[in-house]
C-alpha cells in the first residue's frame, strides 16, 4: 500500500481543500491572517487611501508655507501679487482635500463596519453551525440573521439539513418496520408450522420487500459524486464529459 | 377527476416525491410550502381541496399550522403526512379533525384517503 496522508475523520475531512497551513505549526497570528484575508486587504486599502490623502494635504500645506515665506520675505519679487492668489488657491485646495479625506474616511469606516457585521461575522457563525451539521448534529437549525446573501445561504443550508434528516429518518423507519417483520418471520419459522405459517411469512416478506423498494427508490433519487446506485450495488461512474459548445 | 392539493413539507426532497405521487394519481399540485407559516399564507390565497401537512418543520410545526388553517376555514381538508409514528400526535390530529395521519411513504393510504374524500364530496 502506498503511503498516504493520514485519513481524516469521515465527516470533517471529505472534500476539504488542502490549506497551506496543513501539517505545519504556524503561529496563531499567521493562521488568523489567513482566515481573515479579505478583511485585512480592505483595511490595508483603506489605510493606503487615507495616507495618500493626508500626504496630499500636507504637501499642499507645505507649498502654502513656502509661498507665504516668499511673499513675506521679498515683496518686491512679486509686483503682480500672484503669491497671495497662489496661497489662496492652495488654501482652497487644501480645504477641499481635507473635506474629501474626511468623506473618504467616513465611507471606508462604514464599509468596514458593514462588512464585519453583515458578512464576516455571520459567515463565521454560519461556518460553525454548518460544521455541526456535517458532523451529524441536525438538531439545531441555523437562524438566518438578515435577508442578505448570507441569510439566503443559511436557509439553503437548513434545507440541505432537512433533506439529510428526512432520508435518515426514512431509513430508520424502514429498519423498524422490517425488523418487526423479521421477528415475526423468525417466530413462524420457530413454530415450524409449514402450512399455517405460509400466509404470515408471505405478508411479512411483503413488508420487507416494500421497505427495501422504498429505500432503493430514495437512493436512486440522488445523484452522487463519481458513483451511482444501480438498484443492487454502488457502482463507479465515469466523470461526465465536459460539453464544449 | 383530480383534486387541487397544497403540499407542505420542510424537506425539498420529500416534497418532490409527494408531488410526483400526487401527479401520478391524477391530481394537481397547486402549491408547495416549506413551513407552517408559508402553509397558512398559501392556503389563504390558493384555497386547495386538500393540504398534505408534514408535522416536524423548522418554521412552525404542522399541528399549529393546521389549527390556524382550520380556525380560518373549518371545512379545510388536512392530511398529515409524516415520518412520525407517535400515538400522541395521531390523537391530536384526530381531535383536530384531520382527514388522516399517514406515513409519508404509504402511497396506497394516500390514494385511499383522497378517494374517500372525493366520494364524500
Amino acid at each position: 500500500m502506498t503511503s498516504q496522508p493520514p485519513r481524516e475523520q469521515f465527516f470533517s475531512g471529505r472534500g476539504r481543500h488542502p490549506s497551506p497551513t496543513d501539517g505545519k505549526r504556524f503561529s496563531p497570528l499567521l493562521r488568523a491572517v489567513e482566515r481573515n484575508k479579505v478583511l485585512l486587504v480592505f483595511c490595508l486599502l483603506a489605510l493606503a487611501a487615507v495616507v495618500v490623502d493626508m500626504k496630499f494635504v500636507f504637501d499642499v500645506s507645505g507649498e502654502m508655507t513656502k509661498a507665504d515665506k516668499v511673499g513675506v520675505s521679498n515683496p518686491a519679487s512679486d509686483p503682480l501679487m500672484t503669491v497671495p492668489v497662489q496661497v489662496e488657491l492652495l488654501d482652497y485646495i487644501r480645504t477641499r482635500m481635507s473635506l474629501m479625506m474626511g468623506v473618504t474616511i467616513l465611507c471606508l469606516v462604514s464599509m468596514i463596519y458593514l462588512y464585519v457585521h453583515k458578512i464576516h461575522r455571520p459567515l463565521k457563525q454560519l461556518m460553525r453551525a454548518t460544521k455541526e451539521m456535517s458532523n451529524g448534529n441536525l438538531s439545531d437549525p441555523i437562524r438566518p440573521n438578515g435577508r442578505n446573501e448570507i441569510g439566503e445561504l443559511a436557509e439553503v443550508i437548513n434545507d440541505l439539513a432537512a433533506n439529510y434528516q428526512e432520508v435518515l429518518l426514512l431509513t430508520g423507519t424502514a429498519v423498524g418496520k422490517s425488523s418487526s417483520a423479521v421477528e415475526r418471520i423468525e417466530k413462524v419459522l420457530d413454530r415450524g408450522d409449514k402450512s399455517a405459517g405460509q400466509d404470515e411469512l408471505q405478508e411479512q416478506v411483503g413488508v420487507i420487500k416494500r421497505d427495501l423498494e422504498m429505500l432503493g427508490s430514495v437512493v436512486k433519487d440522488f445523484e452522487f459524486y463519481q458513483t451511482h446506485f444501480d438498484g443492487r450495488k454502488v457502482v463507479h461512474t465515469a466523470r461526465k464529459p465536459q460539453v464544449k459548445k | 377527476m383530480g383534486i387541487r392539493v397544497l403540499v407542505v413539507d420542510d424537506s425539498g426532497f420529500m416534497r418532490k416525491r409527494i408531488v410526483e405521487e400526487l401527479k401520478a394519481q391524477g391530481h394537481s399540485v397547486v402549491g408547495e410550502a416549506k413551513g407552517g407559516n408559508e402553509a397558512v399564507e398559501l392556503y389563504r390565497t390558493l384555497r386547495p381541496d386538500l393540504v398534505t401537512m408534514d408535522i416536524t418543520m423548522r418554521d412552525k410545526d404542522g399541528i399549529t399550522a393546521a389549527k390556524e388553517i382550520l380556525s380560518e376555514d373549518p371545512d379545510a381538508n388536512i392530511l398529515f403526512l409524516t415520518i412520525l409514528n407517535d400515538e400522541k400526535y395521531k390523537a391530536e390530529a384526530e381531535k383536530l379533525g384531520a382527514k388522516g395521519f399517514i406515513n409519508k411513504t404509504d402511497h396506497l393510504s394516500i390514494a385511499r384517503v383522497i378517494q374517500e374524500m372525493e366520494l364524500k364530496q
